[in-house]
């Protein structure tokens, strides 16, 4: 797993992402709702093949956040 | 903190550009009826804002069965369908809409906001999986986030990710796979043939909203069933009669064992005011109207689209790829997009301005509705309104 894949997955998921980084707000900069938050999580567990609670996700905002938790939580190397 | 004061916050982006532009296209009190002329502060403006794709809404046979209504019916039933509001049009109007779609059974509902709300929560429970278009109306997705139910969203009209999610539904009891026919702000048709053929593959029960479809796509004016050839519907289908219909009100219509569940079990028609009469009687005569004339009325407004969709691509501007008869011109930033309907307001000119989040970022977009009753004279007063623009305000179009 790098940072690289984990912000094109959710560029991928939502719809003209302008500019992301390892800390941008996906909630406060990009408007990300709770389906967008779903999109990204299904896609996560296509790309590592894992079950993610979606609790998990009330308290991540950042790419470089979701990639910590993936580490972790879910031991996603 | 007074009540006031826990309220009294500006934090909308539509607050912010109201201000510095001083132009709100929003909640304009208009002194007239939604025709092709509206008038607004004792001025007339081109009306390219309203759902009144048909003009029905002013369509003289319609409101003279109206009136009639109104004569023998009075204003309205003053109970829900289920007590005292099951007055004898409303059969009437349940199997005609059935007859039009050629679907078993319907029910109507005051709004289509209240059948979509209602009805996903009542079908869908805590073991079934919803899969949605993303960019489905918020009908929809309340509905949906009523139904308490896993919910997974694929991307807009695209069957392939559908395809993808569809086959890791496994274990639960009942999938629903929801979308629009028709997206109205960008125009879009949903790949509904293909949906509908992988809902059957899957076992899986179609929700199809076809608000902005019925009498607006399909060679007759008969929506999204008739334009996608897809006959023997075994889903459910919802639609408002507040668009092309120009009435007000929403139908669910599916087999008769849907209909019947949900005449006892829909929170939202159980306990609503049944839809008056005289909106009951309309919407029989308008689908007998649009039964006769449909395809007559959708090559005016196919045209009619074609026509701005040419001419404005011809100065420049750039429309969004619409297969239905919607034409919505590409802006850009808040900013632009709200400035340019106000240009085009200044030039007596009503549209329907769509900005980030409802869009894209620096997506937005300016909606204008090619009804039917437009005259020859009118499009091309729209045309050089975007022409005057173009010319004079060149810091639109810089990127």
């Amino acid at each position: 797993m790098s940072m690289e894949t984990i912000m094109q997955i959710i560029a991928d998921n939502l719809t003209d992402v302008p500019q992301l980084t390892e800390t941008t707000s996906l909630r406060a900069e990009l408007n990300v709702d709770s389906l967008d938050v779903i999109m990204i999580i299904n896609a996560l567990e296509d790309e590592f093949s894992l079950t993610i609670d979606e609790d998990d996700f009330v308290e991540v905002d950042t790419p470089a956040e979701i990639f910590n938790l993936l580490k972790s939580k879910y031991s996603v190397e | 903190m007074s009540v006031r004061d826990k309220f009294a916050f500006n934090y909308r982006e539509e607050d912010r550009l109201v201000r510095e532009l001083k132009y709100n296209p929003y909640y304009q009190v208009i002194s007239s009826g939604a025709g092709s002329s509206v008038e607004i502060d004792s001025r007339e403006y081109l009306n390219l804002a309203s759902n009144n794709y048909l003009g029905f809404s002013r369509n003289p046979e319609i409101l003279a069965r109206m009136k009639q209504t109104i004569d023998q019916y009075g204003a309205s039933m003053c109970g829900t369908p289920v007590a005292c509001g099951n007055v004898d049009l409303y059969a009437e109007t349940a199997v005609a809409f059935s007859r039009f779609l050629g679907l078993e059974d319907t029910i109507i509902f005051p709004s289509c906001y209240q059948a979509n709300a209602g009805i996903i929560g009542t079908l869908a429970k805590p073991g079934d999986i919803i899969l949605v278009d993303r960019s489905s109306h918020a009908s929809l997705l309340d509905g949906i986030r009523a139904a308490k139910c896993k919910v997974r969203p694929f991307k807009h009209n695209d069957v392939d990710h559908l395809l993808r999610l569809i086959k890791r539904t496994d274990g639960y009891d009942n999938i629903f796979v929801i979308t629009e026919s028709v997206f109205s702000t960008e125009g879009s048709i949903a790949p509904f043939d293909k949906i509908y053929r992988i809902c059957q593959e899957f076992d899986a029960i179609p929700i199809v909203d076809d608000s902005h479809g019925i009498g607006v796509i399909g060679k007759n004016g008969g929506g999204i069933l008739e334009e996608k050839g897809i006959e023997n519907y075994e889903g459910i289908y919802t639609a408002s009669t507040g668009k092309a219909l120009g009435l007000a009100g929403g139908i669910v219509s599916s087999v008769s064992e849907v209909i019947m569940y949900l005449k006892y079990n829909s929170a939202s028609l159980l306990y609503s005011t049944a839809l008056p009469p005289v909106f009951l009687s309309a919407t029989t005569k308008a689908l007998e109207i649009l039964s006769a004339t449909g395809a007559e009325l959708m090559q005016k407004l196919r045209a009619n689209k074609a026509f701005l969709t040419s001419q404005l691509t011809e100065l420049g501007y750039r429309t969004t790829e619409a297969e239905a008869p919607i034409c919505s011109v590409i802006v850009g930033s808040n900013e632009k997009t709200f400035l340019m309907s106000k240009l085009l307001f200044e030039q007596s000119i009503l549209t329907t301005p769509f900005i980030f989040p409802s869009v894209a970022r620096d997506k937005g977009v300016i909606r204008m509705i090619p009804r039917v009753d437009l005259t020859q004279q009118q499009l091309e007063c729209v045309i050089e309104a975007f022409r005057k623009i173009k010319a004079e305000r060149p810091e639109l179009f810089e990127q």
